[in-house]
């Protein structure tokens, strides 16, 4: 019991650390923002490279983020949401500004459709490559609809619950669990197939 | 994540792991093998697990946040920077200069072509009528007044 009391006291205390930093961003300190960037910079850039499948593309969702926090950190109401909720909101919807701006351009013919991290760390893909279930998994993960990924992402990567997550989407819990149920049924489906077509190469390679 | 990156990590967030941001918290339960309390168990932890490893990826949050202060830095330099009223009054100003160039454009085509309605009156008037002696428009048919002289034998 004890424990689990602790555990929230510790839960608490991250969530008035995240809302202590805003306060300090909306007076203007700078180190504050820094102090931001530093605990959720990465979470937010994972999110938004994955679900972009671009990590320039995230690279500059991210900058955008941030920046906005700067400006508008007054406007962080800790009744409505946790801070790290509404730094995922901000994101989502950054991430699905630039999905359509691509989208846009790549219909007008400014720009190549290419759903890819090409410009990802490679030292990045050589890790998860060494492991070949986690390259279906970014593979599968590639192919689902921007929906079910980005819920499947908001649960894996940035460790929101569901309401969380329903937040974020502007979406009612239901539908968020049912995002994720299909996602999760999906990435199975694909992870299956694949490791099956594999091992029927391996079988009639030997 | 080996043991030498979660020490740095807890010089960095403090010794309490479920105080930790995303996703270094789950990285670190990972490490530690600990159950992720907020999620259910048995195949969707299991698949949301490999979804976070899948994802994981290098990041740079020093660079990070040089780029983002120079950008703020940027933008603070600019001219809305330096008149911080302008910043709020820009769509109104936006709203107001649309207003201005639609109101200077109606004027200058009714300037530009006003002269001339009483002309364009006239020409439509001929053509709804069918007299192309007027609207300048050969029909190949008799006027009316040719379709009198026709009738009282004149021609």
């Amino acid at each position: 019991m004890s424990g689990e009391g602790d555990t929230d006291d510790d839960a608490q205390r991250a969530i008035g650390e995240d809302e202590n930093v805003l306060v300090r961003i909306a007076s203007g300190e700078q180190a504050a923002l820094a102090r931001l960037i530093d605990r959720h910079g990465h979470g937010l850039r994972v999110f938004a490279a994955r679900y972009l499948g671009s990590a320039a593309d995230a690279e500059d969702v991210v900058q955008d983020v941030f920046v906005s926090v700067w400006k508008h950190a007054a406007r962080f109401d800790p009744v409505k949401g946790r801070a790290s909720t509404w730094l995922y909101r901000i994101t989502a919807n950054r991430c699905i500004d630039a999905r359509r701006r691509r989208s846009l351009r790549a219909f007008i013919g400014l720009d190549d459709v290419h759903d890819i991290l090409a410009d990802e760390d490679p030292r990045a893909d050589a890790r998860v490559g060494a492991r070949q279930e986690l390259a279906i998994v970014r593979d599968g993960l590639a192919r689902l609809p921007e929906r079910q990924r980005m819920a499947l992402l908001l649960r894996a990567v940035a460790g929101l619950d569901v309401p969380a997550i329903a937040e974020v989407m502007g979406a009612s819990a239901g539908s968020v669990e049912q995002l994720l149920v299909r996602g999760r049924r999906s990435l199975r489906g694909h992870l299956t197939t694949v490791q099956h077509t594999n091992e029927g190469h391996e079988g009639t390679s030997r | 994540m080996t043991g030498e990156e979660l020490e740095r990590l807890k010089r960095r967030f403090g010794a309490d792991i479920s105080a930790w941001p995303a996703p270094y918290r789950q990285e670190a339960q990972i490490f530690l093998g600990e159950p992720d309390e907020t999620s259910g168990l048995g195949e969707d932890v299991r698949l949301d697990r490999l979804v976070f490893e899948a994802a994981l990826m290098e990041t740079d949050e020093p660079t990070l946040t040089r780029q983002i202060l120079v950008q703020i830095d940027r933008e603070r330099r600019s001219y809305f920077g330096f008149f911080p009223m302008m910043w709020s009054l820009r769509l109104p100003a936006a709203v107001a200069s649309f207003g201005a160039v639609f109101i200077a454009a109606g004027l200058a085509g009714y300037f530009v072509a006003g002269p001339g309605y009483g002309r364009m009156d006239d020409a439509l008037l001929a053509i709804a009528t069918g007299d192309p002696i007027a609207s300048g428009i050969d029909t190949g048919l008799p006027s009316a007044a040719e379709e009198t002289f026709l009738e009282e034998g004149f021609l």
